[in-house]
């Protein structure tokens, strides 16, 4: 695989200090942890602080979402792998504002295990943390356990949601209690049409057939739940867009927000073809597509597939969705209107 | 008995030590069930660990056992490592502001650091992991000091239980972690954590 890098190894750090270097006014890094990045001018007084955290290889998931309206601050590991308890806590002192901190991230056993260690540490400096796990990838567990779920695209409903309650100054409580509600009513389900190279690597993470596709593969190259010929935009809507319709019995009239992700090497003129069939699949059915979000909001580096996330709203949802959040990466909500 | 910090970062430097020259052994039990990281892994915590005792100028064993923890988890960011540091750093917060230790805190670290690790890991006593050996280790030390008050005793009879508990995990079938997926093919081979706990426990009972 092609790629343009200086050292493998260097990867991560070197990535992050062009992301630095590109937005000096935006984000910032600890003195002595570069991987441990916050938003410029933080503490934000008064508000609650939002960290996140997890694998490089996936942007703008994670780091991508630290800004205006969104998290305050992102704990970086390597690729694909969970950041230590050190960096987290050095982001959480830096955003601290007093005003406690809710820890948002997917729900991975090692990022699992690092944001808990980080927990007890800030809890024994009387920094007040609370954490909600992302788990909407339905390929991973049944409804019924939800929470087992891993953390996929859907973790942009949560971070956008989330934060907008958060910029609004809202308690700690409140910041994670509509966390909680955003994760329980979004669901995601994707295909992979081929994996990744690790920076580094000689081999894809993953072998797929030139003629297959892995229906519910996760973004590590985790299985999925079954693999298939590749068939056309329309069969793999037809493939996705029921099983997360049942998740969240999703009935006729309900309003929802659609997010189609690209994984990292699908073009966007293909991710609007899957969406046309969406939008189709959807009035068919009497459901409305009241916001739409088409483009790249998790990646797995140069992975090629496409996920679909649904997010059932209400007005409280809807309206926190339309507030305005500001990232190098990502540009949401504030105005509408042609 | 007393035990200062001094003893600790001793006992801390004997238990990296151990782990450095285990490294081809762990390599191989882990090749076994995963990528083979298990050995190089544990050798990058241990020496990040004894760097960080030997910077240590404090007198707070907790603030020593935090910092060893983290020292350990930024370099060994790997499931064993994070499982390791979190219970170097359960330790850490149990004795937070202390500057000593007596014989009923060291005989109880064990059962701190099972606790931390099935807290962490949502693993069980049978899971084939480190706490097959961990959980007799502990309860081995416990009643051996509580019928007859020998620390070196116990951690000889400590030391036993762990080594005979992760002989056992040959034959079990791992139900949590990477190893699950391939639970069948590793049945045969006892599991990496359990030995590498047996490893430590017995190099601890046999120093001075």
């Amino acid at each position: 695989m092609k790629k343009i890098l200086n050292h493998a190894d260097n990867f991560v750090e070197d990535s992050l200090k062009g992301i630095l270097l590109a937005y000096p006014e935006l984000l910032a890094a600890h003195p002595e942890d570069i991987k441990a990045v916050h938003r410029a001018g933080a503490p934000i007084q008064e508000k609650v602080a939002i960290v996140t955290g997890g694998g490089y290889g996936h942007i703008p998931v994670f780091l991508g979402y630290v800004g205006k309206g969104l998290c305050d601050g992102v704990a970086v590991g390597n690729v694909f792998t969970s950041p230590g308890c050190e960096t987290i806590l050095n982001v959480t002192r830096q955003v601290n504002a007093n005003k406690g901190v809710l820890y948002l991230f997917g729900n991975y056993m090692g990022d699992c295990m690092n944001f808990e260690m980080a927990a007890e540490i800030a809890e024994m400096e009387g920094i007040k943390t609370e954490t909600v796990k992302v788990s909407d990838d339905i390929a991973s567990a049944p409804r019924e356990s939800w929470k087992e779920r891993r953390g996929i695209a859907g973790i942009f409903f949560a971070y956008k949601i989330a934060g907008a309650c958060a910029e609004r100054l809202a308690a700690l409580e409140e910041v994670k209690a509509i966390a909680e509600k955003t994760i329980e009513n979004t669901a995601t389900f994707g295909v992979a049409l081929s994996s990744c190279w690790l920076p580094g690597s000689e081999k894809k993470i993953f072998e797929i057939g030139e003629d297959d596709m892995e229906i519910g593969m996760g973004i590590h190259g985790e299985p999925g739940v079954k693999r298939g010929r590749l068939t056309s935009s329309c069969e793999i809507t037809e493939i996705l867009l029921p099983s997360i319709l049942e998740d969240l019995s999703i009935k006729e009239g309900q309003r929802v927000a659609i997010l189609v992700n690209g994984l990292g090497a699908t073009s966007q003129e293909e991710l609007f073809i899957l969406y046309k069939d969406i939008n189709e699949a959807l009035a068919a059915r009497g459901i409305k597509p009241v916001r739409v979000f088409v483009g790249e909001y998790a990646t797995s580096l140069e992975m090629v597939g496409a996920s679909i996330s649904i997010l059932k709203l209400d007005d409280e949802l809807l309206e926190l969705l339309d507030a305005p959040a500001y990232t190098p990466f990502v540009n949401v909500g504030g105005v509408r209107g042609a | 008995m007393v035990y200062t910090i001094e003893n600790i970062k001793h006992v801390l430097n004997l238990s990296a030590d151990i782990l450095i020259n285990s490294k081809e052994r762990l390599t191989q039990l882990d090749s076994n069930a995963g990528d083979g990281d298990l050995g190089i892994s544990m050798e990058k915590g241990a020496s990040a660990l004894k760097a960080e005792v030997a910077a240590y100028t404090g007198e707070d064993i907790g603030e020593l056992f935090i910092r060893c923890g983290m020292a350990f988890n930024r370099v060994a960011p790997s499931t064993m490592g994070t499982l390791l540091s979190g219970s170097i750093m359960a330790l850490g917060r149990k004795h937070r502001g202390s500057k000593e230790m007596d014989d009923n805190a060291a005989i109880q670290a064990p059962r701190i650091m099972a606790e931390a690790i099935m807290n962490l890991g949502k693993g069980r006593l049978g899971d084939k992991t480190i706490l097959d050996a961990l959980i007799p280790l502990a309860e081995a030390i416990e009643s051996s000091f509580e019928s007859t008050p020998d620390i070196r005793l116990a951690m000889k009879t400590a030391a036993h239980a762990a080594e005979k508990a992760a002989n056992e995990t040959r034959g079990m079938l791992a139900r949590v972690g990477r190893t699950k997926w391939i639970a069948e093919r590793t049945k045969d081979h006892p599991d990496g954590g359990a030995v590498l706990c047996s490893i430590i426990a017995q190099a601890l009972a046999s120093a001075n």
